[in-house]
Protein backbone atom coordinates (compact mmCIF):
# COMPACT_ATOMS: atom_id res chain seq x y z
CA UNK A 1 0.00 0.00 0.00
CA UNK A 2 1.39 3.10 -1.02
CA UNK A 3 0.32 4.03 -4.04
CA UNK A 4 -1.87 7.53 -3.48
CA UNK A 5 -4.56 9.49 -6.59
CA UNK A 6 -6.20 12.82 -5.77
CA UNK A 7 -9.27 12.79 -8.50
CA UNK A 8 -10.80 15.90 -8.99
CA UNK A 9 -11.04 16.57 -5.47
CA UNK A 10 -12.93 19.56 -4.09
CA UNK A 11 -13.35 20.29 -0.48
CA UNK A 12 -15.90 23.31 0.24
CA UNK A 13 -16.32 24.44 3.58
CA UNK A 14 -19.98 25.39 4.80
CA UNK A 15 -19.05 29.29 4.38
CA UNK A 16 -18.34 28.70 0.88
CA UNK A 17 -15.32 28.93 0.57
CA UNK A 18 -12.93 26.17 -0.99
CA UNK A 19 -10.11 24.91 0.52
CA UNK A 20 -9.02 22.64 -2.64
CA UNK A 21 -10.82 22.96 -5.68
CA UNK A 22 -10.52 20.25 -8.50
CA UNK A 23 -7.39 19.07 -7.38
CA UNK A 24 -5.77 15.90 -9.70
CA UNK A 25 -2.64 14.54 -9.02
CA UNK A 26 -0.71 10.72 -8.13
CA UNK A 27 1.78 10.03 -5.53
CA UNK A 28 3.60 6.78 -6.56
CA UNK A 29 4.18 3.86 -4.12
CA UNK A 30 7.93 4.81 -2.46
CA UNK A 31 7.95 8.25 -3.27
CA UNK A 32 8.85 11.65 -0.90
CA UNK A 33 7.01 14.87 -2.11
CA UNK A 34 6.65 18.19 -0.07
CA UNK A 35 3.23 20.08 -0.29
CA UNK A 36 4.13 23.85 0.01
CA UNK A 37 2.03 26.89 -0.20
CA UNK A 38 1.36 30.22 1.93
CA UNK A 39 -1.24 29.89 5.12
CA UNK A 40 -4.31 28.99 3.75
CA UNK A 41 -3.48 27.21 0.57
CA UNK A 42 -5.03 24.42 1.30
CA UNK A 43 -2.16 22.08 2.63
CA UNK A 44 -3.05 21.15 5.70
CA UNK A 45 -6.91 20.01 4.34
CA UNK A 46 -5.07 18.00 1.63
CA UNK A 47 -3.47 16.17 4.37
CA UNK A 48 -7.08 15.87 6.30
CA UNK A 49 -8.02 14.25 3.68
CA UNK A 50 -5.67 11.95 3.15
CA UNK A 51 -6.21 11.52 6.87
CA UNK A 52 -9.78 10.38 6.08
CA UNK A 53 -10.43 13.71 9.26
CA UNK A 54 -12.53 15.40 6.93
CA UNK A 55 -14.27 14.45 3.31
CA UNK A 56 -14.20 15.83 0.49
CA UNK A 57 -17.36 17.50 -1.60
CA UNK A 58 -16.73 15.85 -4.75
CA UNK A 59 -13.75 13.93 -6.29
CA UNK A 60 -12.31 11.09 -5.19
CA UNK A 61 -9.18 10.01 -3.30
CA UNK A 62 -7.69 6.46 -4.03
CA UNK A 63 -5.33 4.64 -2.37
CA UNK A 64 -3.73 1.67 -3.77
CA UNK A 65 -7.35 1.90 -5.76
CA UNK A 66 -9.88 2.70 -3.03
CA UNK A 67 -11.82 5.34 -2.55
CA UNK A 68 -11.04 6.28 1.05
CA UNK A 69 -13.33 9.13 1.21
CA UNK A 70 -15.92 6.16 1.24
CA UNK A 71 -14.85 3.98 3.74
CA UNK A 72 -16.98 3.28 6.06
CA UNK A 73 -15.90 3.78 9.88
CA UNK A 74 -15.10 0.64 10.97
CA UNK A 75 -12.38 0.17 7.92
CA UNK A 76 -11.31 3.63 8.35
CA UNK A 77 -9.47 2.74 12.05
CA UNK A 78 -7.93 -0.24 9.73
CA UNK A 79 -7.02 2.21 7.17
CA UNK A 80 -5.44 4.58 9.59
CA UNK A 81 -3.71 1.79 11.49
CA UNK A 82 -1.09 1.52 8.05
CA UNK A 83 -0.69 5.65 8.06
CA UNK A 84 2.00 8.24 10.03
CA UNK A 85 0.94 11.12 10.86
CA UNK A 86 3.22 14.20 12.49
CA UNK A 87 1.38 17.46 13.17
CA UNK A 88 2.66 21.09 14.12
CA UNK A 89 1.21 20.76 17.56
CA UNK A 90 2.38 17.31 18.02
CA UNK A 91 -0.85 15.86 19.94
CA UNK A 92 0.68 14.31 22.23
CA UNK A 93 -0.36 13.12 25.75
CA UNK A 94 0.88 15.18 28.13
CA UNK A 95 0.09 12.80 31.31
CA UNK A 96 2.09 10.02 29.60
CA UNK A 97 5.09 9.51 29.33
CA UNK A 98 7.44 9.64 26.11
CA UNK A 99 6.87 5.57 26.22
CA UNK A 100 3.64 5.49 26.58
CA UNK A 101 3.29 7.95 23.97
CA UNK A 102 5.25 5.98 21.21
CA UNK A 103 3.66 3.23 22.43
CA UNK A 104 0.68 4.00 21.44
CA UNK A 105 -0.04 2.62 18.09
CA UNK A 106 2.10 -0.44 18.67
CA UNK A 107 -0.80 -1.17 21.38
CA UNK A 108 -3.61 -0.60 19.14
CA UNK A 109 -2.83 -2.96 16.81
CA UNK A 110 -1.89 -5.62 19.84
CA UNK A 111 1.57 -5.99 19.80
CA UNK A 112 2.95 -8.03 22.34
CA UNK A 113 4.84 -6.15 25.08
CA UNK A 114 7.83 -7.39 24.56
CA UNK A 115 8.22 -6.07 20.84
CA UNK A 116 6.74 -2.80 22.26
CA UNK A 117 9.69 -1.67 24.20
CA UNK A 118 12.08 -3.23 21.45
CA UNK A 119 10.42 -1.13 18.82
CA UNK A 120 9.62 1.96 20.61
CA UNK A 121 13.31 2.20 21.52
CA UNK A 122 14.41 1.91 18.07
CA UNK A 123 12.00 4.38 17.33
CA UNK A 124 13.61 6.63 19.85
CA UNK A 125 16.92 5.77 18.71
CA UNK A 126 16.02 7.22 15.27
CA UNK A 127 14.85 10.15 16.09
CA UNK A 128 17.49 11.02 19.17
CA UNK A 129 15.41 10.81 21.83
CA UNK A 130 16.91 7.58 23.34
CA UNK A 131 16.69 7.57 27.13
CA UNK A 132 13.94 9.98 27.28
CA UNK A 133 11.28 7.28 27.68
CA UNK A 134 10.40 7.99 31.45
CA UNK A 135 9.97 11.77 30.67
CA UNK A 136 6.58 13.51 30.58
CA UNK A 137 6.41 15.46 27.28
CA UNK A 138 6.14 18.97 29.52
CA UNK A 139 9.62 17.96 30.70
CA UNK A 140 11.15 18.43 27.31
CA UNK A 141 11.87 20.97 24.80
CA UNK A 142 9.47 22.03 21.99
CA UNK A 143 11.70 20.08 19.51
CA UNK A 144 12.42 17.04 21.40
CA UNK A 145 8.69 16.95 21.74
CA UNK A 146 8.46 17.03 17.92
CA UNK A 147 10.29 14.17 17.60
CA UNK A 148 8.50 12.07 20.00
CA UNK A 149 5.88 12.92 17.53
CA UNK A 150 7.99 11.25 14.95
CA UNK A 151 8.49 8.52 17.00
CA UNK A 152 5.29 7.76 17.24
CA UNK A 153 4.26 8.45 13.61
CA UNK A 154 6.87 6.03 12.42
CA UNK A 155 6.78 3.59 15.20
CA UNK A 156 4.34 0.94 13.33
CA UNK A 157 6.35 1.33 10.31
CA UNK A 158 3.42 2.97 8.19
CA UNK A 159 3.64 2.59 4.48
CA UNK A 160 2.25 6.05 4.34
CA UNK A 161 3.98 8.82 6.52
CA UNK A 162 2.14 12.35 6.25
CA UNK A 163 3.63 15.45 8.01
CA UNK A 164 2.04 18.83 8.69
CA UNK A 165 4.56 21.21 9.15
CA UNK A 166 6.56 18.83 10.89
CA UNK A 167 9.52 21.65 11.47
CA UNK A 168 7.55 24.79 12.37
CA UNK A 169 8.63 25.04 16.06
CA UNK A 170 12.65 23.87 15.27
CA UNK A 171 15.53 25.72 14.55
CA UNK A 172 16.89 24.94 10.81
CA UNK A 173 19.68 22.00 11.95
CA UNK A 174 17.01 20.22 13.61
CA UNK A 175 14.59 21.13 10.40
CA UNK A 176 17.29 19.60 8.67
CA UNK A 177 17.92 16.59 10.99
CA UNK A 178 13.63 15.86 10.59
CA UNK A 179 13.26 16.10 7.27
CA UNK A 180 16.67 13.44 7.35
CA UNK A 181 14.44 11.14 9.65
CA UNK A 182 11.90 11.19 6.95
CA UNK A 183 14.62 10.21 3.72
CA UNK A 184 15.84 7.88 5.57
CA UNK A 185 11.89 6.34 5.93
CA UNK A 186 11.32 7.02 2.53
CA UNK A 187 14.40 5.09 1.52
CA UNK A 188 12.54 1.92 2.90
CA UNK A 189 9.69 2.28 0.62
CA UNK A 190 7.55 4.41 2.74
CA UNK A 191 5.21 7.07 0.69
CA UNK A 192 6.26 10.31 2.08
CA UNK A 193 4.25 13.62 1.69
CA UNK A 194 5.38 16.57 3.96
CA UNK A 195 3.44 19.67 4.32
CA UNK A 196 5.38 22.45 4.67
CA UNK A 197 5.75 26.73 3.86
CA UNK A 198 9.75 26.11 4.59
CA UNK A 199 10.64 26.85 0.61
CA UNK A 200 14.17 26.98 1.77
CA UNK A 201 14.39 24.17 3.53
CA UNK A 202 12.55 21.93 1.16
CA UNK A 203 14.38 23.24 -1.97
CA UNK A 204 17.18 22.38 -0.64
CA UNK A 205 16.05 18.44 0.19
CA UNK A 206 15.93 18.19 -3.96
CA UNK A 207 12.97 16.34 -3.90
CA UNK A 208 9.22 16.99 -5.84
CA UNK A 209 7.29 19.44 -5.08
CA UNK A 210 3.52 20.34 -5.39
CA UNK A 211 2.76 23.81 -4.68
CA UNK A 212 -0.63 25.23 -3.61
CA UNK A 213 -2.29 28.27 -4.03
CA UNK A 214 -6.04 29.21 -3.26
CA UNK A 215 -6.58 25.92 -3.09
CA UNK A 216 -5.57 25.14 -6.67
CA UNK A 217 -2.56 23.52 -7.78
CA UNK A 218 0.14 25.88 -9.18
CA UNK A 219 3.55 23.65 -9.41
CA UNK A 220 3.31 20.12 -9.73
CA UNK A 221 7.34 19.08 -10.33
CA UNK A 222 6.57 15.59 -11.11
CA UNK A 223 3.70 16.55 -13.84
CA UNK A 224 6.29 19.28 -15.32
CA UNK A 225 9.14 16.70 -15.96
CA UNK A 226 6.87 14.37 -17.08
CA UNK A 227 8.11 11.39 -14.58
CA UNK A 228 6.27 9.52 -12.36
CA UNK A 229 6.66 10.67 -8.73
CA UNK A 230 8.38 7.54 -7.81
CA UNK A 231 11.50 6.83 -5.45
CA UNK A 232 13.64 9.60 -4.51
CA UNK A 233 17.47 10.94 -4.58
CA UNK A 234 19.72 10.33 -1.98
CA UNK B 1 0.28 -10.70 15.24
CA UNK B 2 -1.12 -12.03 12.46
CA UNK B 3 -2.75 -10.12 9.32
CA UNK B 4 -6.14 -11.36 8.24
CA UNK B 5 -7.92 -9.98 5.08
CA UNK B 6 -11.13 -10.03 4.94
CA UNK B 7 -11.42 -9.55 0.63
CA UNK B 8 -8.56 -10.79 -1.26
CA UNK B 9 -7.97 -7.19 -2.34
CA UNK B 10 -8.54 -5.66 0.86
CA UNK B 11 -5.46 -3.01 1.13
CA UNK B 12 -5.31 -2.20 5.07
CA UNK B 13 -5.88 -5.92 6.16
CA UNK B 14 -7.08 -5.81 10.10
CA UNK B 15 -4.06 -6.58 12.26
CA UNK B 16 -4.72 -9.31 14.76
CA UNK B 17 -3.04 -9.88 18.01
CA UNK B 18 -5.67 -12.21 18.86
CA UNK B 19 -7.09 -13.61 22.11
CA UNK B 20 -3.91 -12.50 23.77
CA UNK B 21 -3.35 -9.21 22.79
CA UNK B 22 -7.21 -8.58 23.58
CA UNK B 23 -6.97 -9.71 26.52
CA UNK B 24 -3.69 -8.31 27.57
CA UNK B 25 -5.32 -4.79 26.09
CA UNK B 26 -7.88 -5.46 28.66
CA UNK B 27 -5.99 -5.63 31.61
CA UNK B 28 -3.96 -2.66 30.56
CA UNK B 29 -7.21 -0.18 30.02
CA UNK B 30 -8.74 -1.90 33.35
CA UNK B 31 -5.52 -0.93 35.05
CA UNK B 32 -5.09 2.28 33.77
CA UNK B 33 -8.79 3.52 34.15
CA UNK B 34 -8.48 2.16 37.73
CA UNK B 35 -5.94 4.52 38.05
CA UNK B 36 -7.35 7.12 36.55
CA UNK B 37 -10.43 7.40 39.31
CA UNK B 38 -8.54 6.30 42.28
CA UNK B 39 -6.44 9.91 40.92
CA UNK B 40 -9.24 11.49 41.65
CA UNK B 41 -10.73 9.77 44.77
CA UNK B 42 -12.57 13.33 45.62
CA UNK B 43 -15.28 12.90 42.79
CA UNK B 44 -15.24 8.92 42.83
CA UNK B 45 -16.31 8.66 46.36
CA UNK B 46 -18.96 11.06 45.66
CA UNK B 47 -19.97 9.35 42.23
CA UNK B 48 -20.31 6.01 44.45
CA UNK B 49 -21.98 7.18 47.26
CA UNK B 50 -24.59 8.55 44.82
CA UNK B 51 -24.86 5.55 42.97
CA UNK B 52 -24.45 3.53 46.53
CA UNK B 53 -27.86 5.56 47.51
CA UNK B 54 -29.96 4.62 44.28
CA UNK B 55 -29.00 1.35 44.43
CA UNK B 56 -29.94 1.14 48.53
CA UNK B 57 -33.25 2.62 48.28
CA UNK B 58 -35.07 0.01 45.92
CA UNK B 59 -32.26 -2.81 47.45
CA UNK B 60 -33.63 -1.96 51.04
CA UNK B 61 -37.08 -2.23 50.21
CA UNK B 62 -36.58 -5.82 48.23
CA UNK B 63 -35.43 -6.99 51.83
CA UNK B 64 -38.50 -5.56 53.76
CA UNK B 65 -40.51 -7.63 51.17
CA UNK B 66 -38.64 -10.73 50.92
CA UNK B 67 -38.67 -10.74 55.18
CA UNK B 68 -42.46 -9.67 55.13
CA UNK B 69 -43.22 -13.27 52.04
CA UNK B 70 -40.85 -14.85 54.73
CA UNK B 71 -42.49 -14.26 57.38
CA UNK B 72 -46.60 -14.61 55.99
CA UNK B 73 -45.31 -17.68 54.39
CA UNK B 74 -44.05 -19.00 57.95
CA UNK B 75 -47.71 -18.71 58.75
CA UNK B 76 -49.56 -19.47 55.61
CA UNK B 77 -51.71 -22.66 55.61
CA UNK B 78 -52.05 -22.24 59.83
CA UNK B 79 -53.79 -19.95 59.87
CA UNK B 80 -56.19 -19.82 63.11
CA UNK B 81 -59.16 -18.59 65.02
CA UNK B 82 -59.63 -17.21 68.65
CA UNK B 83 -63.00 -17.39 70.09
CA UNK B 84 -63.32 -15.51 73.56
CA UNK B 85 -66.45 -16.39 75.28
CA UNK B 86 -68.42 -13.58 77.77
CA UNK B 87 -67.01 -13.76 80.97
CA UNK B 88 -68.41 -16.15 83.44
CA UNK B 89 -69.60 -18.51 80.68
CA UNK B 90 -70.26 -22.53 81.64
CA UNK B 91 -67.56 -24.77 81.41
CA UNK B 92 -70.38 -26.95 79.22
CA UNK B 93 -70.81 -24.04 77.10
CA UNK B 94 -66.84 -23.59 76.75
CA UNK B 95 -66.33 -27.64 76.10
CA UNK B 96 -69.36 -27.80 73.48
CA UNK B 97 -67.83 -25.13 71.49
CA UNK B 98 -64.27 -26.53 71.51
CA UNK B 99 -66.30 -30.14 70.40
CA UNK B 100 -68.02 -27.89 67.76
CA UNK B 101 -64.92 -26.53 66.25
CA UNK B 102 -62.51 -29.96 67.29
CA UNK B 103 -64.96 -31.66 64.75
CA UNK B 104 -64.36 -29.79 62.00
CA UNK B 105 -61.57 -31.98 59.59
CA UNK B 106 -59.36 -28.62 58.46
CA UNK B 107 -59.12 -28.18 62.49
CA UNK B 108 -55.96 -29.62 63.76
CA UNK B 109 -56.21 -28.73 67.14
CA UNK B 110 -57.78 -26.62 69.55
CA UNK B 111 -56.33 -25.73 72.88
CA UNK B 112 -58.40 -24.04 75.85
CA UNK B 113 -57.36 -20.73 77.59
CA UNK B 114 -59.08 -20.81 80.78
CA UNK B 115 -59.81 -17.25 82.52
CA UNK B 116 -57.82 -18.50 84.89
CA UNK B 117 -54.90 -18.88 82.76
CA UNK B 118 -55.37 -16.02 81.14
CA UNK B 119 -54.83 -14.09 84.03
CA UNK B 120 -51.59 -15.89 85.17
CA UNK B 121 -50.40 -14.83 81.43
CA UNK B 122 -51.34 -11.07 81.84
CA UNK B 123 -49.88 -11.14 85.76
CA UNK B 124 -46.47 -12.88 83.91
CA UNK B 125 -46.42 -10.13 81.48
CA UNK B 126 -47.48 -7.56 83.27
CA UNK B 127 -45.13 -8.51 85.74
CA UNK B 128 -48.27 -8.33 88.73
CA UNK B 129 -47.98 -10.62 91.61
CA UNK B 130 -51.42 -10.38 92.32
CA UNK B 131 -53.91 -8.69 90.01
CA UNK B 132 -57.26 -9.97 91.69
CA UNK B 133 -56.10 -8.19 94.87
CA UNK B 134 -55.64 -5.12 93.03
CA UNK B 135 -58.98 -5.47 90.19
CA UNK B 136 -61.19 -7.51 92.78
CA UNK B 137 -62.34 -9.88 90.01
CA UNK B 138 -60.63 -11.56 86.96
CA UNK B 139 -61.88 -9.70 84.04
CA UNK B 140 -60.23 -11.87 81.39
CA UNK B 141 -62.84 -14.34 79.39
CA UNK B 142 -61.92 -17.56 78.96
CA UNK B 143 -61.03 -18.57 74.59
CA UNK B 144 -60.39 -20.93 72.20
CA UNK B 145 -57.40 -20.91 69.96
CA UNK B 146 -58.07 -23.07 66.90
CA UNK B 147 -55.32 -23.57 64.10
CA UNK B 148 -55.97 -25.51 60.90
CA UNK B 149 -54.56 -28.00 59.54
CA UNK B 150 -51.50 -27.33 56.77
CA UNK B 151 -52.87 -26.86 53.40
CA UNK B 152 -56.39 -26.66 54.59
CA UNK B 153 -58.53 -23.93 52.99
CA UNK B 154 -57.91 -20.99 54.62
CA UNK B 155 -60.98 -19.30 53.09
CA UNK B 156 -63.42 -22.08 55.17
CA UNK B 157 -61.76 -19.73 58.22
CA UNK B 158 -64.61 -17.22 57.50
CA UNK B 159 -67.79 -19.30 57.60
CA UNK B 160 -66.50 -21.24 60.78
CA UNK B 161 -65.63 -17.90 62.35
CA UNK B 162 -69.57 -16.83 61.06
CA UNK B 163 -71.05 -19.91 62.63
CA UNK B 164 -69.42 -19.95 65.63
CA UNK B 165 -70.21 -16.09 66.36
CA UNK B 166 -73.80 -16.74 66.37
CA UNK B 167 -73.30 -19.65 69.07
CA UNK B 168 -74.03 -18.81 73.19
CA UNK B 169 -71.78 -17.40 74.89
CA UNK B 170 -69.29 -16.34 72.09
CA UNK B 171 -68.47 -12.90 72.88
CA UNK B 172 -65.85 -12.72 69.96
CA UNK B 173 -64.29 -14.25 67.41
CA UNK B 174 -61.13 -13.25 65.75
CA UNK B 175 -59.53 -14.54 62.49
CA UNK B 176 -55.79 -14.57 62.54
CA UNK B 177 -55.92 -14.66 58.62
CA UNK B 178 -56.87 -11.18 58.52
CA UNK B 179 -53.16 -10.16 59.39
CA UNK B 180 -51.90 -12.36 57.29
CA UNK B 181 -53.25 -10.66 54.98
CA UNK B 182 -52.34 -7.15 56.40
CA UNK B 183 -48.98 -8.19 56.17
CA UNK B 184 -49.38 -10.10 52.41
CA UNK B 185 -50.95 -6.70 51.11
CA UNK B 186 -47.90 -4.17 52.60
CA UNK B 187 -45.68 -7.05 51.09
CA UNK B 188 -47.28 -6.54 47.78
CA UNK B 189 -47.30 -2.64 48.03
CA UNK B 190 -43.57 -2.68 49.36
CA UNK B 191 -42.79 -5.07 46.15
CA UNK B 192 -44.53 -2.45 43.72
CA UNK B 193 -42.98 0.22 45.77
CA UNK B 194 -39.81 -0.75 45.13
CA UNK B 195 -40.30 -1.52 41.72
CA UNK B 196 -41.25 1.46 40.77
CA UNK B 197 -38.18 3.24 42.97
CA UNK B 198 -35.95 0.63 41.54
CA UNK B 199 -36.81 2.09 37.69
CA UNK B 200 -36.32 5.58 39.04
CA UNK B 201 -33.54 5.14 40.99
CA UNK B 202 -31.92 3.11 38.39
CA UNK B 203 -32.45 6.07 36.05
CA UNK B 204 -30.60 7.97 38.59
CA UNK B 205 -28.10 5.70 38.53
CA UNK B 206 -27.30 5.10 34.92
CA UNK B 207 -27.22 9.25 34.59
CA UNK B 208 -25.18 10.01 37.78
CA UNK B 209 -22.36 7.30 36.31
CA UNK B 210 -23.30 8.72 32.11
CA UNK B 211 -22.33 11.99 33.62
CA UNK B 212 -19.62 11.04 35.11
CA UNK B 213 -17.84 9.16 32.37
CA UNK B 214 -19.19 12.14 30.52
CA UNK B 215 -16.67 14.51 32.43
CA UNK B 216 -14.01 11.64 31.72
CA UNK B 217 -13.99 11.69 28.43
CA UNK B 218 -13.97 15.36 28.62
CA UNK B 219 -11.12 15.40 30.51
CA UNK B 220 -9.41 12.30 28.31
CA UNK B 221 -10.85 14.12 25.26
CA UNK B 222 -7.27 14.78 23.66
CA UNK B 223 -6.47 11.21 24.61
CA UNK B 224 -9.17 9.59 22.55
CA UNK B 225 -8.30 12.01 19.35
CA UNK B 226 -4.97 10.52 19.06
CA UNK B 227 -6.16 6.86 19.73
CA UNK B 228 -8.62 7.72 16.59
CA UNK B 229 -5.71 9.21 14.68
CA UNK B 230 -3.16 6.46 15.32
CA UNK B 231 -5.99 3.70 14.15
CA UNK B 232 -7.92 2.67 17.01
CA UNK B 233 -11.26 1.14 16.23
CA UNK B 234 -14.27 2.60 18.44
CA UNK B 235 -14.88 -0.58 20.33
CA UNK B 236 -10.83 0.52 21.63
CA UNK B 237 -11.77 4.14 22.28
CA UNK B 238 -14.92 2.81 24.26
CA UNK B 239 -13.17 0.20 26.09
CA UNK B 240 -11.80 2.68 29.09
CA UNK B 241 -15.26 4.56 29.46
CA UNK B 242 -16.16 1.31 29.94
CA UNK B 243 -14.60 -0.22 32.68
CA UNK B 244 -14.85 3.67 33.89
CA UNK B 245 -18.85 3.12 34.10
CA UNK B 246 -18.01 -0.24 35.50
CA UNK B 247 -15.97 0.53 38.45
CA UNK B 248 -18.39 3.10 39.10
CA UNK B 249 -21.29 1.23 39.20
CA UNK B 250 -19.67 -1.58 40.72
CA UNK B 251 -18.75 0.69 43.87
CA UNK B 252 -22.03 2.50 43.98
CA UNK B 253 -23.09 -1.67 44.83
CA UNK B 254 -20.79 -1.69 47.40
CA UNK B 255 -21.71 1.41 49.14
CA UNK B 256 -25.19 0.13 48.49
CA UNK B 257 -24.63 -3.02 50.28
CA UNK B 258 -22.97 -0.83 53.01
CA UNK B 259 -25.83 1.17 53.61
CA UNK B 260 -28.31 -1.32 53.90
CA UNK B 261 -26.21 -3.17 56.66
CA UNK B 262 -26.25 -0.28 58.14
CA UNK B 263 -29.87 0.45 58.05
CA UNK B 264 -30.09 -3.32 58.95
CA UNK B 265 -27.83 -2.84 61.78
CA UNK B 266 -30.04 0.48 63.06
CA UNK B 267 -33.38 -1.30 63.28
CA UNK B 268 -32.51 -4.60 64.35
CA UNK B 269 -33.56 -4.01 67.97
CA UNK B 270 -36.98 -2.47 66.86
CA UNK B 271 -37.40 -5.05 64.21
CA UNK B 272 -36.70 -8.05 66.60
CA UNK B 273 -39.24 -6.69 69.08
CA UNK B 274 -41.66 -6.45 66.65
CA UNK B 275 -41.31 -10.12 65.79
CA UNK B 276 -40.98 -11.60 69.61
CA UNK B 277 -44.58 -9.47 70.13
CA UNK B 278 -45.77 -12.40 67.67
CA UNK B 279 -43.66 -14.64 69.01
CA UNK B 280 -41.42 -14.85 65.92
CA UNK B 281 -37.22 -15.04 66.45
CA UNK B 282 -35.72 -12.25 64.12
CA UNK B 283 -34.27 -13.88 61.28
CA UNK B 284 -33.36 -11.58 58.39
CA UNK B 285 -34.14 -12.96 54.95
CA UNK B 286 -32.73 -12.90 52.09
CA UNK B 287 -29.18 -10.61 52.71
CA UNK B 288 -26.86 -13.06 51.39
CA UNK B 289 -24.38 -13.93 48.81
CA UNK B 290 -26.78 -14.33 46.49
CA UNK B 291 -28.53 -10.35 47.13
CA UNK B 292 -24.60 -8.76 47.51
CA UNK B 293 -23.97 -10.06 44.14
CA UNK B 294 -27.33 -9.00 42.57
CA UNK B 295 -26.49 -5.63 43.84
CA UNK B 296 -23.18 -5.41 42.61
CA UNK B 297 -24.21 -7.10 39.34
CA UNK B 298 -26.77 -4.25 39.15
CA UNK B 299 -24.43 -1.84 39.81
CA UNK B 300 -21.53 -2.96 37.17
CA UNK B 301 -24.84 -3.03 34.86
CA UNK B 302 -26.23 0.48 35.62
CA UNK B 303 -22.36 1.47 34.97
CA UNK B 304 -22.03 -0.07 31.89
CA UNK B 305 -25.26 1.28 30.44
CA UNK B 306 -23.84 4.70 31.29
CA UNK B 307 -21.02 4.63 30.04
CA UNK B 308 -22.53 3.21 26.86
CA UNK B 309 -25.01 6.07 26.86
CA UNK B 310 -22.23 8.64 27.70
CA UNK B 311 -19.53 7.25 25.08
CA UNK B 312 -22.44 6.92 22.36
CA UNK B 313 -23.38 10.63 23.15
CA UNK B 314 -19.99 12.31 23.17
CA UNK B 315 -17.72 10.43 20.69
CA UNK B 316 -19.91 10.18 17.78
CA UNK B 317 -19.07 13.86 16.40
CA UNK B 318 -15.23 13.57 18.10
CA UNK B 319 -13.30 15.81 15.64
CA UNK B 320 -9.61 15.63 15.20
CA UNK B 321 -8.44 19.45 14.78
Amino acid sequence: MGEIEFRQVTRRFDSGQDALREISVRFMEGSMTFLTGHSGAGKSTFLRLLLCLDRPTRGQILVNGVNVAELPQRRLAYYRQHLGAVFQDHHLLAERSVYDNVALPLRVIGVPERDVGRRVRAALSLVGLLGKEPHLPRQLSTGEQQRVGIARAVVGRPRILLADEPTGNLDPQLSRDVMEVFRQFNQLGTTVIVASHDRELIEAMGMPIIELAHGAIVRDDAAASGTQRRGSPT
Amino acid sequence: MKLRSKTPRDPWPRTRGGFAALGRDHLRVARESAHFISARLGSTLLVWALVGIALALPGGLFLLQANLTAMTAGWEGRPGLSIYFELNTPEETIDSVAALVGMRDEVESVTLVSAAEALEEFQRQAQIVDALALLGENPLPASLRATLRLGADAGALDALAAALAKETGVAEVVVERTWLERISDISRAVRRLGLLLGILFGLGALLVTATSVRLAIETRLEELRVLKLVGATDAQIRRPLLYFGTFYGLGGGVFAAMIISLGLVLIEDPLADLAGSYGQPLEVAAFDGTLLLAILGTGALLGVLGAVLAARQRLAGLEIH
